[in-house]
């Protein structure tokens, strides 16, 4: 019954996906065949959560597994309380996706509503792989959609930021495969449990880790790879930026937790203060940045890098917190980043313009949509009681322990975060109205005001109760961080940072 | 003698082939011949593939040891007569529609046939000038196949520099092989091998093993002995690109990996530097190379030199027995590009000239299905998952990293890099760009090109869900533990 659930899982909106693809369904039927397979994953999903206890499950014992490439190279997939948190966030997001694409997606709607499919399940297999070669087909394959969807129905600058997103990502995870590839040859053997494991020598893991960062960095992304995701996002049709936001860049933070941090800890521990460093510069510098767009979608995906920062920072202080505070910040961020673009859809959808000066005064005309939007923004700007506090404050409480410098200019940068956030919102729903501009405005449509305020809802929700998400990850979080203890305590003995006790 | 000759029966069944196509071409009219010869060429392959499959006898040496059948090169003879059926379906195919082609296919049905049996007797040679021959039938019947448009001026130009380069590389092998049995005495491979293993190779040895090198190089289509494959590709029609980029590449990387793990082990360390320079080169020229092309054929012949660079790769990760990998990629290389231009030959065969990658633009619109097997063909080029190239070249790298190849695997990944930039290319041109002249419609492809390249797309897609089928199929020839 599991395996068929998790096999389910993976496969049945692919499934669908061909069924779309053979071309035997009109728009409205291809519409429908994406809001209920998707419906039907959320189903599957919900029930898989009922077969386990996630305070007990292990990563490391599999649910299904069957040779595949080779007796060492299995089909097998494991599950624990990381997988299914964003196994679930995963399946939430979806629906609401396809609920948002009908009408903004103008030409081969079925083809677009196919490869949505196809990158959940990407998605999902992804999530759930725990062989590493499994793990690096599904991560890699989710490429392909994304690259169609940016390319096919983005904006004018389409083809470019495909083609830059593609690439970019795409060097990053081959030098990961290349590292998969010498694992095998070395340990023989692709399951999670044998690599974690295997011991590598020193200069293997070094070499090994960089190869994995290479992957996760450039597909989170971390300053300076970051560049490409300005641009695929600004260009990119909607569904397509929710996506890439909520769920696409999960993939690597959840990459980094379940591959780089347990298999490679000596080679973790040497660059952690490089990424330490790099995320607190992307907090600050992509903080400045977004600031100064003029563009809506392009101060989101700055803000997005910011968000992701406080991820690695946190997954890289190797203290329990710190993962939990990762893994909360990544559900959070997926709800509120996809809100916001969704938001940023209703825009465009009616104006055609994502020119922040265009706009402004909104929350005279379409009160319900500045409602929904005021929610995100404080969640984006970590205002506590939203989603987005919890996971900065355990982000700052985890690198406190490890440098308190880095620390307090990070928790400055929560101001400049609240900066550009309330600018943006003051200039689209407060000051002056153009009276004539928006004179026919239309405030949220069911559909819009079903996907925004249920959005807004798991984000205040979250931002009171934290237990759902950590009763889930606690298990996994404690895992991850088993092999860092005693750097810890080394660390807390010699601690005479600013900040510390 | 009878039973020696059953060790040939593939061979001998295919030359009955050809020399009853001839004897009927010289009774028959020439437009009503076609399904005949198609009968007799299929029974022909049917036969062969039967000598293949049933169990030899223990006997597996003929003309001395000069033919030496082994469970693996049955195996890859399979693999190569395997190739040769959807190749000769499209083949047949315009055998049937199209003027130039139904008149003359009695002499391109002997001719590919007479290629074919080249490459069988290359697979299962032991000796220097066994090999030699079986590999001039198949280069002379390959001339014939590029120059057989002999009113285009580019076939005729493709052919002559293939002809020219490949006499070339022909020469340094006999010249080689010259040295080699000065030396030796004898061009056996197990006399070459026990030779080799008694005593250091002295000068004239190498030098004469690098000169018999040269010309798998040249048949592989590896730097520096690529130069023909771009006008090659070019210069022929879609259905004879898709033979020559096909099953000679099989043929050529078995004899060579037999060459190196047999006769050629005791040459190891003089070999390996220039080889592994060779595999470096090769993936760096393709790969750059290509990314400049406009012509799509050029392009996919820069294509098949990284791909080369990758075979390579499996080869030098073969110990003393060939690695099956040897055979595996290029099989799947060549399931990826006989699907391609399958598709390709059906625009051609429509009356749509595509030769640059330009005219694809939009396909996506006017042909959405023709795109979609494209695209698919492409990413498995590529080596993206969920793609058939995927697996090989996954299995490549860690074949090549177990042999300890680290340098050219770290080259061979950053090529493939590269080279996904030029397939998205095209991917690009047909999707995200509006068609060159928007109001003209394309003319519709025969159904039959869908089905041939449909059900090669589905194997190249199928491949990642059952990535051993290669593996459990050589299992039922090979009994000796892969």
């Amino acid at each position: 019954m599991l395996e068929f659930l998790t096999i389910a899982a993976i496969f049945s909106p692919a499934l669908f996906a061909v069924i779309l693809l053979s071309g035997a369904l009109g728009k409205n039927a291809a519409f429908l065949t994406g809001v209920f397979s998707s419906l039907l994953s959320l189903g599957i999903v919900s029930a898989l959560g009922t077969k386990f206890d996630f305070t007990l499950v292990d990563f490391s014992t599999d649910i299904y597994s069957a040779v595949w490439i080779a007796q060492g190279v299995r089909f097998s997939l494991a599950i624990d309380g990381l997988s299914y948190a964003l196994l679930l966030l995963t399946a939430l997001i979806f629906p609401l996706c396809f609920l948002s694409v009908k009408e903004n997606v103008k030409k081969s709607f079925e083809l677009f509503v196919a490869l949505l499919l196809i990158l959940q399940s990407c998605v999902f297999g992804l999530f759930l792989a725990s062989d590493l070669a499994l793990f690096y087909v599904f991560f890699e394959a989710s490429l392909i959609p994304m690259y169609l969807i940016v390319g096919k129905w983005g904006g004018a600058d389409r083809i470019y930021a495909a083609m830059k997103f593609f690439l970019f990502t795409v060097v990053g995870s081959l030098l990961m495969l290349a590292a998969i590839a010498y694992i095998y040859a070395e340990v023989g053997s692709l399951a999670y449990a044998k690599v974690w494991a295997h011991e590598f020598t020193d200069t293997e893991q070094k070499l090994l880790w960089l190869a994995f960062f290479a992957g996760f960095a450039v597909k989170i992304p971390m300053f300076p790879f970051h560049t490409w995701l300005p641009v695929a996002h600004v260009e990119a049709p909607t569904a397509g930026s929710v996506l890439l936001a909520a769920i696409l860049l999960k993939t690597a933070g959840y990459g980094f937790l379940r591959f780089s941090l347990p298999f490679f800890p000596d080679a973790s521990v040497y660059f952690a203060d490089a990424v330490i460093y790099l995320s607190m510069i992307a907090v600050v510098y992509a903080s400045f940045v977004a600031f100064s767009q003029t563009d809506i979608k392009r101060l989101i995906a700055y803000s997005s890098v910011a968000h992701m920062g406080y991820v690695t920072m946190a997954i890289f202080s190797f203290r329990e917190e710190g993962v939990q505070g990762a893994i909360f910040q990544m559900i959070s961020h997926g709800f509120v980043s996809a809100g916001l673009f969704f938001g940023i859809g209703v825009l465009y959808d009616r104006y055609h313009t994502r020119d922040i000066a265009f706009y402004g005064g909104l929350a005279k005309v379409m009160p319900a949509f500045a409602l929904a939007f005021m929610v995100f923004t404080m969640a984006n700007a970590g205002l506590p009681g939203t989603s987005g506090f919890i996971g900065e404050f355990l982000t700052i409480f985890a690198a406190m322990w490890k440098n308190g410098w880095v620390a307090f200019i990070t928790a400055t940068a929560v101001i400049f975060s609240a900066a550009y956030a309330l600018k943006l919102y003051r200039k689209i729903y407060f000051e002056e109205m153009d009276a004539q501009k928006f004179a026919n405005a239309v405030d949220l449509k069911p559909r819009e005001k079903v996907i925004l305020y249920s959005l807004a809802l798991v984000t205040i929700f979250l931002g009171f109760y934290t237990a759902p998400v950590f009763n889930l990850t606690e298990r996994s979080a404690k895992s991850v961080i088993g092999n860092f203890e005693r750097i810890n305590i080394a660390y807390e003995v010699q601690n005479v940072n600013f900040g510390s006790d | 003698m009878l039973n020696q000759l059953n060790i040939a029966g593939s061979e001998l069944s295919l030359l009955a082939g050809v020399c009853l196509t001839l004897l009927y071409g010289v009774f028959a009219k020439a437009h009503t011949r076609n399904p005949v010869l198609m009968f007799i060429t299929f029974f022909a392959l049917l036969t062969a593939g039967y000598f293949l499959i049933r169990e030899t006898s223990g006997v597996s040496d003929l003309f001395g040891s000069a033919i030496h059948l082994t469970e693996m090169s049955r195996f890859a003879k399979l693999t190569v007569l395997a190739l040769f059926v959807p190749f000769y379906l499209v083949t047949v195919r315009r055998m049937f529609y199209d003027l130039t082609l139904r008149d003359r296919g009695l002499e391109y049905t002997a001719v590919a046939l007479l290629a074919l049996i080249g490459m069988l007797i290359m697979i299962s040679a032991n000796h220097l000038i066994a090999f030699y021959l079986g590999l001039e039938l198949q280069s002379l019947a390959l001339y014939i196949m590029v120059a057989f448009t002999r009113d285009s001026e580019k076939s005729s130009e493709a052919a002559l520099k293939y002809l020219t380069l490949g006499a070339v590389s022909s020469g340094l092998f006999l010249y080689g092989a010259s040295l080699l049995y000065g030396a030796f005495g004898s061009l056996d491979y197990a006399v070459i091998a026990q030779a080799l293993s008694a005593q250091e190779a002295g000068a004239f040895v190498t030098v004469g093993a690098v000169l018999v090198v040269c010309v798998f190089l040249f048949k592989l289509g590896v730097a520096p002995f690529h130069a023909w494959a771009p006008d090659v590709y070019q210069g022929s029609g879609f259905y004879t690109v898709m033979f020559v980029a096909g099953a000679p590449k099989i043929a050529a990387a078995f004899a060579f990996a037999t060459l190196l793990s047999g006769p050629f082990y005791g040459l190891k360390n003089q070999l390996d530097l220039s080889l592994y320079f060779a595999v470096c080169a090769t993936l760096v020229i393709g790969a750059v190379s290509a990314v400049r092309q406009n012509n799509l054929n050029r392009m996919l012949a820069f294509s098949a030199v990284t791909h080369a660079g990758y075979m390579m790769l499996t080869i030098l990760a073969s110990d003393k027995t060939p690695n099956l990998l040897v055979l595996e990629y290029p099989f799947v290389y060549a399931i990826t590009i006989i699907g391609l231009f399958t598709l390709l030959e059906g625009f051609s065969m429509a009356g749509e000239k595509i030769t640059d990658v330009k005219d694809l633009s939009g396909l996506a619109h006017a042909k959405p299905k023709s795109a979609a097997l494209l695209s698919v063909f492409l990413l498995a080029l590529g080596g993206l998952p969920p793609f058939a190239g995927f697996i090989v070249k996954f299995k490549t790298l860690s074949a090549a990293l177990e042999a300890g190849l680290v340098i050219p695997v770290t080259v061979a990944v950053l090529a493939s890099a590269i080279s996904l930039f030029y397939y998205l290319r095209v991917i690009r041109v047909m999707y995200f760009e509006a068609p060159a002249d928007a109001g003209k419609r394309m003319n519709e492809v025969a159904g039959f090109y869908y089905i041939v390249s449909g059900a090669l797309a589905l194997a190249v897609t199928g491949y990642i869900l059952f990535p051993q089928l290669y593996t459990q199929a050589a299992r039922l020839i090979i009994s000796v533990p892969l």
